[in-house]
């Protein structure tokens, strides 16, 4: 086990998940009845009631439960029951695989130092993805958000809601609707970054309707909202061509929101239905490239996700509003907000939240690292620990990592993490925003949380407030 | 051998997958690796790889460096306690 725990690079306390048979056979029992109450007293959750096991070796069982205690006291091991944390794990892991996938897609093959041989097959696997359902997804989201890192229990959390679908809605079954929350209302956390990596990361399953973000700030109104889809076309990036946005809305429609939030939730329900075999044919035509990892059951359920970015009027999602997006199965729903769940009332139950802390500090590490060039620290123990008190400073508050690295990444020979946590310290707010916003997710990010022209000193301050 | 990194290792003693639990007539490991595969499958679309060695060891091969190899590459190792497990000197050494 400590080869197991150290090949997988952990250098905690190892979790060992277990399981007890359903069935024991009757029973000596009375001999193992006190290592099983000390079990008990130190998991809380291991049951004592079965105690009817025969051990045939009592000395052997006794080195055994030793053995346990030993290790547990040494903190190498934790065992934990697999019924109540193994699937969340599985989950974790499921999501952890498809957001290191993303980052293989967006690797600049010109740049690529490695054998021919390996290259090759990369490019290869990059080919094989573009075929699989993910890629045949439309929508209007940015292709890649090269550093986002870690989240991975809140991306589990939002494939459950979505693949569940939500509570009863006017006597139907709806499809998943989840609400990402920031756990103390800050902006900057990284709501919306998660909400379109999970659009990324699951987006076999909306292969045949895409993933679409609206842009919900000050909007009262479901039907303003979604014209956005109709009105602004320049800014649906579509990967087909096939993909037809254009519908003409008549008169009343136009000046009543509700008559136009009817008609593009129909608009786009038939763009749904009707991709759907267009996708099955253009992955039937490469059969030979799908990978295993492929399965186009995601497609017996013709899905379209929308993220409603930033809803910071609860408004939006009253019943009068939540009613005009369709009741039905097809359409899942991730809404975005700086408000705490609870000011949206009862009309908008049928979301169900996850928050959003700051990153966890290993995260907030490995964020750092690769928004530096080449993605790695200059050399020496001192970089590595100043970078670790850097994020620590930051409270692991996503857009305040992602500002100073890019800051860092584009002064790499003057302003080594050392300094930067000297810079920090000392005077932190005198760097501004605008100064070192260059890189392109940085500064999306700061238009979309709407920071732009505030400092890192007033970021900092509030992470740490 | 599927050579594929695992999410998941079994281990388990034999003797307790011998007792039918389904119709299929699937001891309960054996019926627990089935149902869990399943259930990831609705969940994530895609295969959870499981390290069982019914399904993963080949004949003839070494069992003992395949089994290690196996461990090592999991995400995660799922013990299935119970009396035979714990006197099991196979068991012993996959838990070592």
């Amino acid at each position: 086990m400590r080869e197991h725990s150290s090949a997988r690079g952990d250098d905690g306390l190892v979790p060992i998940y277990f399981v007890a048979p359903r069935e024991m056979r009757p029973a000596e029992g009375q001999r193992i009845a006190a290592w099983l109450d000390a079990m008990h007293v130190k998991f809380p959750w291991f049951n004592p009631r079965a105690t009817d096991i025969v051990v045939e070796d009592e000395q052997r069982y006794r080195d055994f439960a030793a053995d346990i205690h030993r290790r547990n006291r040494t903190e190498i091991l934790e065992l934990q029951p697999w019924a109540e944390e193994g699937p969340k794990v599985l989950k974790q892991i499921d999501a952890a695989a498809r957001s290191a996938a993303l980052k293989v897609q967006s690797r600049d093959w010109t740049e690529d130092e490695r054998p021919l041989s390996e290259r090759l097959d990369s490019i290869d696997r990059y080919i094989s993805h573009c075929l699989a359902p993910a890629d045949l997804a439309p929508g209007n989201l940015n292709r890649s958000q090269s550093t986002f890192v870690g989240r991975h229990a809140q991306l589990g959390q939002l494939h459950t809601i979505i693949r569940k679908g939500g509570a009863q809605v006017g006597g139907r079954g709806s499809g998943g609707r989840g609400m990402i929350a920031a756990s103390h209302g800050l902006g900057g956390l990284g709501k919306s970054a998660l909400a379109r990596q999970y659009a990324h990361a699951y987006a076999e399953y909306f292969a045949a309707g895409g993933t679409w973000e609206l842009r919900c700030a000050g909007e009262t109104k479901i039907g303003q909202v979604l014209l956005q889809l109709l009105d602004n076309p320049d800014g649906v990036k579509t990967v087909e061509r096939e993909v037809d946005l254009s519908l003409e809305l008549h008169e009343a429609q136009r000046a009543n929101s509700s008559l136009a939030a009817k008609a593009v939730v129909a608009h786009l329900r038939e763009l749904t239905m009707r991709r759907c075999d267009i996708v099955r044919e253009r992955l039937a035509r490469h059969s030979e490239r799908h990978s295993g990892d492929s399965n186009f059951a995601t497609l017996d359920q013709p899905r379209l996700l929308l993220i409603l970015d930033n809803v910071d009027q609860p408004e939006l999602l009253s019943k009068s509003q939540v009613k005009l997006l369709s009741a039905e199965d097809w359409l899942e729903i991730i809404v975005t907000s700086r408000l705490h769940p609870g000011k949206f009332g009862e009309d908008a139950r049928t979301f169900h939240s996850v928050e959003v802390d700051g990153l966890p500090e290993s995260d907030a590490l490995q964020l750092l690292r690769e928004l530096q060039p080449e993605q790695r620290f200059p050399e020496g123990e001192e970089n590595e620990q100043a970078a670790l008190e850097i994020v620590r400073l930051l409270g692991g508050y996503t857009l305040a990592i992602e500002l100073v690295g890019a800051y860092m990444k584009t002064k790499p020979r003057t302003f080594p993490p050392t300094r930067m946590l000297e810079q920090l310290r000392t005077d932190g707010v005198a760097l501004k925003v605008d100064a070192y916003a260059a890189d392109p997710d940085v500064k999306n990010k700061i238009e979309d949380e709407d920071y732009r022209g505030r400092t890192i000193g007033s970021l900092v301050a509030s992470s740490m407030a | 051998m599927d050579t594929a990194p695992h999410h998941v290792f079994f281990s388990y003693s034999r003797e307790d997958n011998k007792h039918p639990v389904d119709d299929e007539g699937h001891g309960w490991v054996t019926a627990l690796y089935h149902d869990l595969k399943e259930r990831h499958r609705r969940y994530s679309g895609r295969e959870l790889n499981i390290f069982f060695d019914q399904e993963s060891l080949e004949l003839g091969k070494d069992w003992r460096r395949a089994l290690g190899a196996g461990i090592r590459e999991s995400n995660l190792f799922l013990a299935f306690l119970s009396p035979n497990y714990l006197t099991g000197d196979n068991c012993i050494w996959e838990w070592e």
